[in-house]
């Protein structure tokens, strides 16, 4: 029972916080009830983030200390964070279609976010294809670098190119309680990339624990 | 620093004189690239006004897809025979060694681009640049981008067992910003109309080119021992 308190409090949190954002918020005067999205877009997308620069992070102590441990998170962390980049990408397409009339549109962030998709998905594709653990380590650590450092230079050259998506909101041209409610959800969010990557830690640690008992 | 050099010539001559001797990547890749040229007539159709719009995005394309045959040879090569590991323990440096191969693949690259460039002046009927110096930096710099990510992942692939899926798959979502800065700036040579926004672009590729050069260089060397 004691290994789950965390899974609980988490999920649990999620569950509160997405309540929360879907009945105790006023609706957009626009939009109407499909910005409702925003409370797991906006949350996911942020979180994404944190998630790639948790790889970026992870590579870089990598190569500076050598310790599996690093290769693992960095490993961890991708994974959850192509997960929340998915997720982003497909809500953004369920707003997009009632809101701007379009699935898909090339606007910056858009394109920028899709990019990041496919970059990660790069790294953890590379990642399945080397057997030895060590090699592995030793070959994605710089890749997870090179990555993240390409991100703004990513989202510079695609803002040149072409921009559409709404500006952001920013506190004080949101109604107090979707404010309330997307800063709920952000930590719910957090929560959950929290468990995640840990869970995928542990499955990690104990696949590489078995790669050397054998 | 000077053995530095030294290594760094070296390696750059042995693969200028086995690419002279064999003619392995010229005589292939640079087929390739006219046959897509061809090839892109009958995908797109041949009226001219369409095809000139649309040359410095083909022009890339070509170039890019033509590189990824010759960086995958450039440590293919190594490969066979066991050479790479001797060149990692005899090599002053894995810098020495990487710079050199950005180097070769550089030219290479660049013969790839201007033949390409050739083909497609003639065969789609484009006028010569109205801004030549503008295209001769674009060229340079976006080659050198191409150049650098293009070694260092060549070098990473070479390690996995699909290695001819991989090194696309990872490289051209890095090249996006590369590929949107040199097709522009292309663009804006070719017509000579929009020069004052080519700047921001040829900026673009400096600061491209720069975070890479370190980045690849200083990483290269876990890299090449693993």
């Amino acid at each position: 029972m004691k290994k789950y308190i965390a899974a609980i409090l988490a999920l649990g949190f999620f569950a509160f916080a997405q309540w929360w954002g879907l009945t105790q918020t006023p609706s957009d005067a626009m939009m109407g009830a499909v910005q409702k999205i925003m409370y797991a877009h906006v949350p996911a997308a942020w979180n994404s983030f944190i998630a790639f620069f948790v790889v970026f992070v992870s590579s870089l102590l990598f190569l500076i200390r050598k310790k599996i441990f690093w290769d693992r998170l960095a490993a961890s962390a991708a994974e959850v964070g192509v997960a929340l980049t998915g997720l982003t990408l497909c809500l953004g397409s369920i707003w997009g279609r009632p809101t701007w009339g379009v699935w898909w549109t090339w606007d910056a962030r858009l394109t920028t976010t899709a990019i990041l998709f496919f970059l990660y998905v790069g790294y953890l594709s590379f990642r399945k294809f080397i057997e030895d653990p060590e090699k592995r380590a030793k070959l994605a650590a710089p890749l997870g670098v090179l990555i993240f450092l390409n991100v703004p230079i990513v989202y510079m050259s695609v803002r040149w190119w072409r921009t559409l998506h709404q500006v952001q909101s920013s506190p004080s041209t949101m109604d107090p309680a979707m404010v309330l409610a997307l800063r709920l959800n952000a930590f719910a969010f957090l929560g959950l990339l929290i468990l995640f990557i840990y869970w995928r830690y542990k499955i990690a640690k104990r696949k590489g624990e078995l790669e050397e008992g054998l | 620093m000077t053995h530095f050099l030294r290594c760094f010539s070296a390696i750059f001559y042995k693969d200028l004189l086995s690419e002279l001797r064999q003619k392995e990547i010229l005589n292939t890749v640079l087929f390739f690239g006219l046959l897509i040229i061809f090839i892109y007539s009958f995908a797109l159709g041949t009226d001219p006004n369409l095809l000139k719009k649309m040359a410095p995005g083909l022009l890339w394309l070509v170039v890019l897809f033509s590189s990824i045959l010759a960086l995958d040879r450039s440590f293919q090569s190594e490969l066979e025979e066991g050479c790479l590991d001797h060149l990692v323990l005899y090599a002053a440096s894995p810098r020495a060694l990487f710079l050199g191969k950005v180097v070769t693949n550089f030219f290479t690259i660049l013969i790839i681009q201007i033949t390409s460039a050739f083909a497609m002046m003639i065969l789609f009927d484009l006028p010569f640049p109205d801004n030549f110096w503008l295209l001769a930096v674009t060229f340079l710099l976006g080659n050198l981008g191409l150049a650098t990510l293009g070694t260092f992942y060549a070098a990473l692939t070479i390690k996995t067992k699909a290695r001819q899926a991989m090194l696309p798959l990872l490289l051209f979502p890095m090249l996006i910003p590369l590929l949107l800065a040199s097709v522009y700036a292309t663009q804006m040579a070719l017509e000579g109309t929009l020069t004052e926004g080519s700047s921001a672009w040829l900026t673009l590729l400096g600061i491209y080119n720069l975070v890479f050069l370190t980045a690849c260089t200083l990483a290269i060397e876990p890299l090449l021992e693993a």
